[in-house]
């Protein structure tokens, strides 16, 4: 075996998955807050809901998912975002499959350096057909924890939020969007 | 040349607040549901554990189901002494009104004055200098704004002829009153190193009394005049003391008035001001009182028993560079955010822990208050139920 040096770790390695959930990301707002998920309708056709996350190392993104509920229709797109709106990877327009479930997309490998992103998430259908997995808290809460949003871009996200325009968050939902990164195995 | 390895922490989050893994976060969780609420009439703090520097683009807190009547003060201090507790105020947004629309955020990004008392006191002696007047023992911190406002006594009240004592002091403001027999002055000075020890009111002939105030002020641009950027004087015979201002610089500078009169009966603050400190000098008689506003008022006023009186007034520059929230130094999270409400009425989006458990994950209380002072001692809160409220900073401006 080779010998190298590893300088010593002095923070939290970086996560392997990222969501809301994530101590990298919401988590500890969205624990503090008591914010079951259930099955939603998505909220708005068309609208791009951006999530923001932090990572400490570079890291390769191998595979982007959303949380699907108990209904699926329509199509979704599921992207990254730098803080200045650029987007560096997205799933495509995909169609809704299998509902109660992660919806997982293999993408192109990407890097992304140590800072703060966006996860994104839009679809084009509305209402009780088209179900995710989300949180719905107080009104305000989500604005304040920082959650970006832009209406009416029709999928995907590489042709029509690229660079993305954030405007201020007013919906009350937050979805299970994800990336994993590090490995490609999983999930 | 060295090898410096990278920054392995994670990078701040985009928003800070007490609910965030940047503050008490896990700390207060299983906690009641958040809900609509009125904030704390007592200055809340909560520690901030940030790895790197914080540049603020906006403050703001979550509204409630009720909006106005009430004002808002959001702000960031450092524990400057870990022993005693001290915490100096870096910036805040003032007190700002309660509006806009209920369950959504209203932001801020004006950082205003701060502004505490530290001592006031008299002297009945006659002295000129060596020693002059002399307060007791303060501590000044380096950059911070003193106004030293004070009323001597002669048959011809003389200008102070030299301050000594910490920072270099310069006149601002003065003004002859009750004929020549009192004067009322405002000086001021910066610290370029942090002092504690006294300050001498010396005069280059012999005075019969002289009572003194000595306030605080940060988040003050200092870099010109000491951020002093013009005065006023006034003087009359009547109930109404009176300096008037001309039109401010920026609508985030702040206003300071001082009102001696020739008597010892109470002064009151005028509208819109509130009150720092009065002292009183019995032979001769003589007042002073000293006023803040934390936004432009022109009119300086104050309300006195009928008789000799003279009000000087000075506008103070807001510090126009960026808020940038310090990471905890090494070893020593001294950072807080803090968070005070007027009154009762206003509502925020908050949660309530049990007593003890906001104490419990680190948070403090400060004196009770309707703005955030510049200099605050908070004691513990083991016994009271602290406000948690959705509020704190953002690093970009869109947020509200």
């Amino acid at each position: 075996m080779d010998a190298f040096y590893a300088s010593p770790a002095l923070a939290r390695p970086g996560e392997i998955t990222i969501t809301p959930w994530s101590y990298q990301s919401l988590g500890t707002e969205m624990y503090v807050s008591n914010l079951p998920v259930t099955s939603q309708n998505w909220p708005t056709a068309n609208l791009v809901i951006y999530v923001p996350f932090s990572i400490p190392e570079p890291m390769m993104i191998t595979k982007l998912f959303w949380g699907n509920g108990a209904a699926v229709a329509g199509n979704y797109d599921v992207g990254v975002y730098d803080s200045a709106g650029t987007r560096l990877v997205s799933s495509g327009s995909t169609g809704q499959s299998g509902t109660s479930r992660l919806q997982v997309v293999d993408v192109i490998d990407t890097v992304i350096a140590r800072g703060l992103f966006y996860l994104a998430l839009c679809g084009d259908t509305a209402g009780s057909t088209s179900r995710v997995l989300a949180c719905v808290p107080a009104a305000g809460i989500a604005q304040s924890f920082g959650l970006l949003q832009q209406a009416s871009v029709t999928l995907p996200l590489s042709t029509n939020a690229s660079p993305a325009t954030f405007a201020i968050y007013a919906t009350a939902l937050i979805p299970l969007v994800g990336l994993q990164g590090y490995r490609t195995g999983g999930p | 040349m060295i090898w410096t390895p990278p920054p392995r922490a994670l990078p701040n989050p985009v928003v800070i607040h007490p609910w965030s893994r940047a503050s008490l976060g896990l700390g207060v969780a299983n906690i009641s549901a958040a809900a609509s609420g009125t904030g704390p009439t007592t200055m809340n703090l909560y520690p901030l554990y940030l790895m790197e520097p914080f540049t603020v683009a906006k403050a703001f807190w979550c509204n409630g189901a009720t909006v106005g009547t009430d004002s808002i003060d959001l702000g960031v201090y450092a524990m400057t002494d870990m022993a005693t507790g001290r915490c100096d105020l870096i910036r805040s947004t003032g007190a700002v009104l309660s509006a806009g629309t209920a369950s959504v955020v209203q932001e801020v990004s004006a950082w205003k004055v701060g502004r505490a008392n530290l001592t006031s006191g008299n002297d009945s002696t006659d002295r000129s200098s060596a020693p002059g007047y002399t307060t007791a023992s303060v501590t000044l911190k380096a950059g911070r704004l003193y106004l030293l406002s004070f009323v001597n006594t002669a048959a011809d009240a003389a200008v102070a002829s030299a301050i000594t004592g910490g920072p270099g002091w310069t006149s601002r403001s003065s003004t002859q009153f009750n004929t020549t027999g009192h004067r009322v002055s405002i000086w001021s000075g910066v610290p370029t190193v942090d002092y504690t020890g006294t300050i001498d009111i010396a005069f280059g002939a012999t005075q019969t009394g002289c009572c003194w105030v000595l306030d605080e002020m940060s988040g003050v641009g200092t870099s010109t005049t000491d951020g002093i950027v013009q005065q006023a004087v006034g003087t009359g015979n009547s109930t109404t003391p009176l300096a008037t201002l001309a039109a401010f610089g920026s609508a985030n500078n702040a206003t300071y008035g001082a009102t001696g009169v020739a008597n010892t009966s109470t002064v009151a603050p005028g509208a819109g001001f509130t009150e720092l400190a009065e002292a009183t000098a019995a032979t001769p008689a003589s007042r002073v009182e000293t006023e803040w506003s934390v936004a432009n008022d022109t009119t300086v006023d104050s309300t006195v028993t009928s008789g000799q009186w003279g009000m000087c007034a000075v506008e103070i520059k807001a510090d126009t560079s960026p808020f940038v929230i310090p990471p905890s130094a090494p070893g020593v999270p001294n950072i807080y955010m803090a968070f005070v409400c007027s009154g009762s009425t206003a509502t925020i989006l908050r949660k309530l822990p049990g007593a003890g458990q906001n104490a419990m994950a680190g948070g403090l209380q400060g004196p009770s208050g309707s703005v955030l002072a510049s200099t605050i001692t908070p004691g513990t809160a083991v016994a009271s139920s602290l406000t948690l409220p959705l509020a704190g900073f953002s690093l970009r401006s869109l947020i509200g």
